[in-house]
């Protein structure tokens, strides 16, 4: 193994566990990456790096023996967390099959007393089979995030580079959620087989290094996109948004350049 | 034949039960880490409600073929707790934070124990003092290798090293990558 695949290893091993301590650098030579990824008989960079995680988690599991009980207390505090977490998909449900103006249904105070009810009566039953709903598209669950709390929503800058000078759109992101949605018009189409956009979720509460937030495509003639956001990191207060080009599955570390960026 | 759901699946299709039955299962292993790695018990309780919104919101990524549920929640427990750490720039509790391992503790011995926690405490006991404690570091703190070298008064090769090798032992022997149990010897 080369010096400088050993060097590749360790940054890797060094993101894993480390994150925001990671000191080490990482290279794109695709010979040295192809060599490191055969050393450790890995598909992709970000592969390794999720397996050395899961390893790092073993070894608490197995060091943080003999275990201490739940305190009841908190035992009733997650539970009331869980029922809050599961609130907005109740209400979301309520809400694809209303019969009322979406606007009308959200906004007015009646939803809540309903949404109550609803979850009140299905985690009693937890027996019994919820009932099945049709799936929300993407523009309806951007809008709905849209009006919840919390929710940020930026506007792509114009960008220096063609042909994306042109590219207008926004994110919409709640960091309580962890969720959010990219909206992009005129956004040039990829071959997948050569390059996948990827995005970016600066967030300096978290790390110097921007948290990969997924690849995706933009098929030819597809005028407004939505891309619902997939953070592989959590994300603490994220400020800014940038999407760059890459190789097909992307990148751990992006040399740039930034094809456009949202920032706060 | 349909395979039936794990738990985590179950809570990612949104099963509310399933959200209890995770509380029950993991609960004691998400607040035993948090009790090691928090600096007093108020933090360790904010810290476990933290790690479950977390399990809450990723559920949805766990693959049963990558790894035991119990090590996904765990590794996201581990995120969670080292970023509470930094951020509040606090130090764990430090009498709780003795050495991993040095043997099994005598009732364990006789109790059911999974066999990834097996294999695991028996790669951990065939490696050197310095190895275990190098490995021991940059799990439970995400120490950079830099700062566990100045901590132990190591070369930083010898320490990345050290690191790289336990580490990538330990993925083969749990098949994390897929691969057969590793026969390589441990340093």
């Amino acid at each position: 193994m080369s010096k400088n695949t050993e060097m590749l290893i360790d940054a890797w091993i060094e993101q894993a566990l480390a994150g925001a301590e990671a000191s080490g650098g990482t290279t794109h030579d695709p010979a040295i990456a192809a060599e490191a990824l055969a050393e450790v008989r890995a598909v992709s960079a970000d592969t390794f790096v999720g397996q050395i995680e899961l390893a790092a988690a073993a070894v608490l599991v197995a060091e943080s023996a003999p275990q201490e009980p739940l305190p009841d207390s908190l035992r009733d505090k997650l539970l009331d967390d869980a029922r809050t977490f599961a609130t907005p998909a109740s209400v979301t449900a309520i809400s694809s099959r209303a019969p009322q103006p979406r606007s009308g249904w959200l906004q007015g105070a009646g939803w809540l007393a309903a949404a109550t009810l609803f979850i009140a009566l299905v985690w009693q039953s937890a027996e019994q089979t919820p009932p099945a709903i049709a799936e929300p598209t993407i523009a309806e669950l951007r809008e709905q995030l849209s009006t919840i709390d919390g929710t940020v929503t930026l506007t792509w800058g114009q960008s220096e580079l063609s042909p994306f000078d042109g590219v207008r759109g926004d994110v919409v992101w709640n960091n309580e959620r962890q969720q959010g949605f990219l909206r992009l018009v005129n956004m040039p189409a990829n071959n997948p087989s050569v390059t996948q956009y990827q995005l970016w979720i600066v967030d300096p509460e978290r790390d110097s290094n921007p948290i990969d937030g997924g690849v995706f495509n933009v098929i030819a003639a597809s005028g407004e996109v939505l891309i619902p956001i997939d953070a592989k990191l959590p994300v603490i207060d994220a400020k800014a948004f940038a999407i760059t080009e890459e190789r097909p599955g992307g990148v751990v570390v992006s040399d740039g350049p930034l094809l456009l960026i949202a920032a706060s | 034949m349909q395979q039936k759901m794990t738990l985590l699946q179950r809570v990612a299709a949104g099963e509310q039960a399933a959200m209890r039955e995770c509380i029950d299962e993991f609960g004691g292993l998400v607040w035993s880490l948090a009790r090691r790695l928090s600096a007093n018990p108020n933090d360790a309780e904010d810290a476990v409600q933290e790690v479950f919104m977390e399990v809450w919101r990723f559920a949805k990524r766990y693959d049963p073929d990558q790894s035991s549920e119990t090590t996904f929640v765990a590794m996201l427990a581990r995120r969670r707790l080292i970023d509470r750490l930094r951020k509040h720039n606090r130090q764990p509790l430090q009498e709780s934070f003795e050495e991993g391992i040095t043997a099994a503790p005598a009732a364990e011995q006789a109790a059911e124990v999974s066999v990834d926690v097996r294999r695991v405490r028996e790669a951990m006991l065939q490696m050197k003092p310095e190895q275990r404690e190098a490995v021991h570091l940059s799990t439970w703190l995400g120490m950079s290798h830099g700062d566990i070298a100045e901590s132990m008064n190591l070369p930083l090769g010898t320490v990345k090293s050290h690191i790289r090798r336990g580490l990538m032992l330990i993925r083969d022997d749990l098949g994390l990558s897929g691969q057969a149990q590793s026969s390589e010897t441990r340093t």
